[in-house]
């Protein structure tokens, strides 16, 4: 190695070769593009496609007209059965039925006035939508696929953003990085934001992958006409795409929360660690144990649930003297979008104050 | 004298599970502008601490530090694109290639991709700037972070024990670089504790021991300053001619069968042993090293020990 080739000069003006570094949204389109390079990119997308794979294959099972005719079978069966029982049970079985159900009722709208049990029609035959016998409606296949999906987009984005900074620690790069942009929280801001729009694609390639393919399941699907079948009432209100949309944001949040995490803990391991441990402790045995599941709506969960689903019901065990009883209470989605609001200003804020003051090592 | 770089009672504390650990206590230094200036000391000087003080990684307790006059690490965005460092071994992410390691860098700054060709054909790593960083030799990623400090065309380079793990070539290889880029009246700066390394390159020495500045100014003067001259004496009857210095004023020593005689006048010798009938088989003056030097300055401070010895051997020249 000479000393000529070893260290060539920059030809460029001067100006040219310090243009004073690149603007904010160019250090994300950095950050962006490390991110799509990595290997665990690449795996969170094939795992979206075979997550997709196999709740469109759910769906197709669910709606080919083999499965209907079936159901429609076991209707048949079960009024039949129901119509059998109701002529050898006698007036005092009927009228103590009712009178439990009331009873329900009553505790039930004691936190939930609008709660209706239907008693007087519990003697009455099951109605064709109890058995899933519907012309199945496709924005609601969708939204169903979709809604069990938040969990696992939200943790692939979490997961992904998470290992995505903890690598820069764990390979010494950041160090390294440093060294080309000191400034240390628009660095951290750069990487929280490619993490935060990283986990919104993730989302909507999957929904979208989602969509395109439960569409085609369900018109493939189609039952005969002759079936006569009723059309399926739509389990919420909302449009399509605006629960599409909260999705969306849950993940792309989930993509913050593991950026802003993965700055603090600074390892993958640690991360995933702490996400298993509250998952398990907090989620799993404090947030059920304690206060009968009263404290369930300060937890994650169920204010993602009560966000993406536009409230989210939760259940309670209530104990007197009579015995214990389960109530369904419910979280709204106002209280989950603040609540999700707050654990996420929080959270950036501590990591981007960590980010600032901790060493570099 | 203009300075590259300049720190003022710079000192960093870490607290480890033993309990406290000064890595940096008061340090003084200056890095002249242009040329290599060797940064010495043993291991756990303090030497990587301060680099990373200077490049704004960690932060000091007190003190103050300035590249090319603006204080660091609050003013380090307005100098940082004038300085490419190397902290300690290379790092970068092993699964992706050199290019792509490169590229990235690159684009931080606005550096076009024709540059990243430049540096990797510099270094020659032109042919494996495809293939994956944790595939690359030692030295051969050791080329790639000089490479990543060229994206830049800085006017300081800070080199971090930069031959740690080469082979002699390597050595060689990065030797020539650091030679080259002062040549080019670029300033860098090099961290070592093999002090003779150092000393082939360096046209300026700052030399640390437990965090604080022992000595510094050019290799020659630190040289010339450290102490009396030595000569290597071989006679044929070195009890009679250790009688016949000490006699003549002369501090003589045994090495072996040969003598050591402290003086700034080697002609001295001869004309006393002549006078005697004794004649010299061998007069070689020993000439200071830096690795002497570092030593009799450690013990001059009572920092001496057998963990802060130095690695290289004491060289002779002719005489």
């Amino acid at each position: 190695m000479t000393n000529q080739t070893m260290v060539p000069a920059d030809p460029r003006p001067r100006a040219q070769v310090r243009p004073g570094g690149i603007s904010f949204i160019g250090l994300v389109g950095v950050e962006l593009r490390r991110l799509w390079w990595r290997r665990l990119t690449k795996v969170a997308i094939v795992g979206v496609i075979a997550f997709v794979g196999l709740a469109t294959y759910g769906v197709y099972e669910q709606t080919n007209p083999e499965a209907v005719a079936q159901r429609i079978d076991s209707y048949n069966s079960m009024v039949a059965e129901m119509k059998q029982q109701q002529q050898s049970m006698t007036a005092e079985d009927k009228a103590a039925q009712i009178s439990g159900c009331r009873t329900d009722e009553a505790a039930q709208k004691a936190v939930d006035p609008s709660a209706d049990f239907n008693c007087e029609q519990v003697f009455g035959p099951p109605s064709p939508e109890d058995f899933g016998l519907t012309n199945p409606a496709t924005d609601e296949l969708i939204r169903g696929v979709a809604q069990s999906a938040v969990y696992l987009l939200g943790f692939l984005s979490f997961l992904l953003a998470a290992s995505f900074i903890a690598a820069e620690f764990s390979s010494g790069s950041m160090g390294n990085w440093l060294t080309f942009q000191p400034r240390r929280l628009r660095v951290a801001a750069s990487k929280l934001t490619a993490s935060t729009i990283a986990g919104a694609l993730l989302a909507v390639f999957g929904l979208a992958l989602t969509a395109l393919a439960v569409s085609g399941v369900a018109t493939v699907n189609r039952p005969d006409a002759s079936l006569k079948l009723p059309e399926a009432l739509p389990s919420n209100p909302e449009p399509l795409a605006l629960a599409l949309l909260r999705i969306v944001a849950v993940v792309a949040l989930g993509g913050l929360g593991g950026a802003a995490i993965g700055l603090i803990a600074r390892s993958t391991a640690a991360v995933v660690g702490l996400v298993l441990g509250y998952g398990v402790v907090v989620e799993g045995f404090i947030a059920n144990g304690i206060g009968d599941g009263r404290l369930r709506p300060w937890f994650v969960s169920l204010n993602i649930d009560a966000f993406v689903q536009n409230g989210a019901t939760y259940y309670v065990n209530v104990c007197n003297a009579d015995g214990c009883q389960g109530l369904q209470l419910k979280n709204s989605f106002t209280h989950g979008w603040v609540y999700l609001l707050i654990v996420a200003v929080v959270g950036v804020v501590a990591a981007l104050a960590i980010f600032r003051r901790r060493d570099v090592t | 004298m203009d300075v590259a770089v300049r720190t003022v009672n710079l000192r960093k504390t870490y607290w480890t599970r033993g309990g406290r650990r000064v890595a940096v206590q008061g340090l003084s230094m200056s890095v002249p502008l242009g040329g290599v200036h060797g940064f010495l000391g043993p291991n756990g000087s303090g030497k990587t601490t301060t680099i990373r003080m200077l490049l704004g990684l960690i932060r000091a307790d007190s003190g103050t530090a300035e590249v090319f006059g603006s204080p660091v690490p609050g003013n380090l965005p307005a100098v940082i694109d004038r300085v490419g460092a190397i902290v300690e071994s290379p790092k970068f992410f092993p699964s992706f290639t050199g290019r792509q390691n490169l590229s990235l860098l690159a684009s931080a700054i606005g550096t076009p991709n024709a540059r990243i060709d430049e540096v990797l054909e510099a270094t020659h790593l032109g042919d494996r700037g495809r293939d994956r960083f944790a595939s690359y030799s030692l030295g051969m990623k050791q080329r790639l972070a000089i490479a990543a400090t060229l994206l830049k065309d800085p006017d300081l380079l800070i080199f971090d024990e930069p031959t740690n793990g080469l082979d002699p070539a390597g050595i060689r290889e990065v030797r020539d670089t650091m030679r080259s880029l002062g040549e080019q009246g670029k300033t860098v700066l090099v961290s070592s504790h093999i002090l003779a390394e150092v000393e082939h390159v360096a046209d300026t020495v700052s030399i640390i021991g437990h965090g604080a500045l022992l000595a510094e100014g050019r290799v020659s003067d630190i040289l010339g300053d450290s102490g009396s001259a030595r000569v290597r004496v071989t006679v044929a009857s070195p009890e009679r001619a250790e009688q016949v210095l000490e006699h003549d004023g002369l501090t003589v020593s045994r090495d072996g069968e040969r003598l050591v005689v402290t003086t700034e006048d080697p002609a001295a010798i001869t004309r006393a042993l002549a006078g005697h009938g004794l004649y010299l088989s061998e007069l070689t003056p020993i000439r200071a090293d830096l690795e002497s030097v570092f030593l009799a300055l450690t013990a001059e401070e009572g920092l001496g020990s057998e963990s802060d010895r130095v690695a290289g051997g004491a060289k002779e020249g002719a005489a």
